[in-house]
């Protein structure tokens, strides 16, 4: 009997319990469907975060003040510094970092905005000019301050654009003086639309030069130092010069930390990877439980057929004939359930993805091929017992069972 | 690969068999003896049973024999062990010429694929497949082709009258036609022996008397070996040769003067 013979009988048999059949494939089919959408949705976690990194610019180097012992991918806790970062070493990073193409300092914290009786609560950065280039972010209207603002500490600033929203509604806030806690700013620009991104929203926010902000809150020790590589190549030898440039300037201590983006970002991936096999590994025990059932109901199946396999070993099968009769059974069981599973799965991803337009679950066609192997291989290792289990039948025996 | 259709390589033996098989007598048992080991004594020691006792036996080609004998003598395990579905423990089986009781399983199974035909009392027929496919079921393991199966299945139903009902499953056939279905299956391979345990035991007299004069047709016509184990006394009158078991052992073997002489039903 070809293949392709042995397959539409061993569909014609499944088709005789169709319901049994049908419960028997869902078990495989829940499992391989679950497989592929936590597949899927970690696939689309990672490439979600990475788009997020991405989106607050390219080969981004970040210095947090404190050393850390262990390599955690979002730098030191706060406040373990025992050295600070100061505009000091932001001017010995923009003079000798050959491979920086810019640097700036950070300060975060919150204040009140407000402006003809309108108020918001708004989180502040100080920073200097070269922030929007390295986070790349526009302008829609107005300008950033320039060099010269920064490093006079003029109290100027640009608000984001649900601050203007907010305080300005369609007027034109440009020129305008608002109070900011208890000083004035004159607003010089107003930021282009970001959104959030990490977290953090970037609409919600007001720049202003860093020594503004240090003297506004009355503060020196910077948040953090940001910079951004010449290029992706240069990334690597980027980060071990500013390390170096940093450590001469806090003495040859190395009390801060230092991240690229790229290593945040490998860092990020592989615990995301370790986290989606967990997953798919707990998902796989469903798969596991599924051929566990194919090989439950072949067992019935062969009891209740006991009689035809005397019938056809009367007329002539081989144990091996039988054997595969059983097997072929299986694994076109197993095939059946999988296909069924990737569909499911499938078009779970699909409903899953139009939830949300920046999480996109992605499975590659290699998973898919995998899913649909596996679900054949269980067929096979399942099927393979009570496939053996008919072929070693006593023919005299099985024709005298009715 | 198992996927293959696979024809046992010739076996040697084979072209002396043949030629043999003109002069040989087609069966012969000697002293063959079964016997079934099953537990279950007071002091736990096994209790051995003799379905059969020291049977010879010579049935020559294109002979038509009847076994009878109560029931438990041993009638369907003489048949099973005749039809190489069972070994016997002791004794030698000579088929055609060659010992049987040295052959690989898959040799048995050539065997009864291609030189034995079978008819049981019941549940004779694959109940979800078709008069068509449960005729040429034999064909399936000696690697014939599906349209050629077919063909095949539909001329020797044709042949059997059930040319109107191949498309019929075994639950759409009256218990004549199942049994007619099954004799075509028997027949498909052109078997040198036909094997009949019980074959008219599920039907009425009169459909009784009609499949047996089947079997007639085929003995007299194709020359083939019947072996018909039966209670049917109605039955047994009109068959040539009779043996008779008791207890496992043969304690009656005539042939009727009427008969044909063996070898003559040869064409
Ligand atoms: N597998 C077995 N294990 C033990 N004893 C068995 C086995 N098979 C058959 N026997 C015994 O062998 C004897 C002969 O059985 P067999 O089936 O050949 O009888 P039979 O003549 O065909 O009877 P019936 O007319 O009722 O079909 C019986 O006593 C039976 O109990
Ligand atoms: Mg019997």
């Amino acid at each position: 009997m070809s293949l392709w013979e042995s397959i539409l009988a061993a569909l014609d048999s499944l088709r005789a319990n169709l319901f049994r059949t049908a419960l028997t494939m869902l078990g495989i089919s829940i499992g391989v469907a679950a497989v592929i959408v936590l597949i899927a949705m970690g696939e689309g976690t990672k490439s979600y975060i990475s788009n997020e990194f991405y989106s607050l610019g390219t080969n981004l180097i970040i210095v947090q003040p404190g050393r850390t012992e262990t390599k955690s991918p979002l730098g030191p806790p706060p406040g373990a510094a025992n050295r600070d970062l100061t505009i000091q070493d932001v001017r010995a990073l923009e003079r000798h970092g050959t491979l920086l193409s810019a640097v700036s300092p950070l300060m975060m914290g919150s204040a009140t905005i407000s402006i003809a009786g309108r108020q918001r609560d708004v989180m502040v950065l100080g920073t200097d000019d070269s922030l929007p280039s390295i986070l790349s972010i526009g302008m829609a209207n107005g300008r950033f301050y320039s060099e010269n603002d920064s490093f006079a500490g003029r109290r100027v600033c640009t608000i984001g654009w649900v601050v203007k929203e907010e305080l300005f509604g369609d007027a034109n806030p440009i020129g305008s003086i608002v109070r900011v806690a208890r000083s004035e700013f004159r607003v010089i620009g107003v930021m282009e639309k970001k959104g959030t991104s990490l977290g953090m929203d970037f609409d919600d926010i007001i720049f202003m030069p860093v020594r503004a902000y240090q003297k506004l809150f009355d503060q020196s020790a910077l948040f953090g130092i940001r910079a951004k590589a010449r290029s992706q190549e240069d990334l690597d030898a980027a980060v071990d010069q500013s390390r170096k440039i940093l450590t001469r300037m806090h003495h040859g201590e190395e009390d801060f930390t230092m991240v690229d983006q790229e290593a945040m970002l490998s860092t990020m991936g592989s615990i995301l990877d370790t986290l989606s096999y967990i997953l798919a590994g707990i998902a796989a025990i469903s798969l596991v439980v599924g051929g566990i059932g194919i090989m439950n109901i072949l067992l019935v199946s062969v009891t209740e057929r006991t009689r035809e396999v005397g019938l056809r070993m009367a007329v002539g099968a081989r144990r091996r004939d039988i054997l595969k009769q059983f097997v072929t059974e299986s694994v076109v069981l197993g095939f059946l359930g999988g296909a069924l599973g990737i569909a499911a799965g499938l078009a779970g991803n699909a409903a899953l993805g139009m939830l949300s337009d920046k999480f996109q679950p992605a499975v590659s066609a290699g998973t898919v091929a995998f899913a649909a192997g596996f679900s054949i291989v269980l067929g096979l290792l399942f099927g393979v017992y009570p496939a053996w289990r008919a072929a070693a039948l006593d023919p005299i025996l099985a024709l005298r069972r009715e | 690969m198992i996927w293959r259709a696979h024809a046992a390589p010739p076996r040697a033996s084979d072209a002396s068999a043949t030629s043999a098989a003109i002069a040989a007598p087609s069966i012969v048992l000697e002293l063959v003896s079964k016997i079934y080991a099953s537990g279950g004594g007071a002091g736990g020691e096994s209790i051995e049973v003799a379905a059969l006792r020291d049977v010879s036996l010579r049935i020559e080609r294109g002979e038509f024999v009847a076994i009878i004998g109560a029931s438990g003598s041993g009638k369907s395990t003489l048949l099973n062990i005749l039809g190489c579905l069972d070994r016997p423990t002791r004794g030698r089986y000579l088929l055609d010429g060659d010992e049987v009781s040295g052959l690989t399983e898959g040799q048995l199974a050539r065997i009864r694929n291609e030189r034995m035909g079978f008819v049981f009392q019941a549940f004779n027929l694959l109940p979800r497949q078709t008069a068509l496919d449960n005729a040429a079921l034999p064909l399936i393991y000696s690697g014939v082709g599906r349209r050629e199966r077919r063909r095949r299945a539909g001329e020797v139903l044709a042949q059997l009258q059930l040319a109107d009902r191949v498309h019929h499953r075994p639950n759409q056939l009256s218990g004549g036609q199942i049994q007619r279905v099954a004799i075509a299956r028997a027949l498909i391979q052109r078997p040198n022996v036909l094997l009949a345990d019980e074959p008219t035991g599920n039907l009425d007299s009169r459909t009784g008397r009609e499949i047996l004069e089947i079997f007639r047709a085929m003995n007299r016509d194709l020359g083939v070996t019947v072996i018909v184990v039966t209670h049917d006394p109605a039955l047994v009158q009109s068959i040539p040769r009779i043996v008779r078991l008791s207890d496992g052992a043969v304690v009656e073997d005539t042939t009727r003067g009427a008969a044909a002489p063996p070898g003559e039903a040869l064409p």
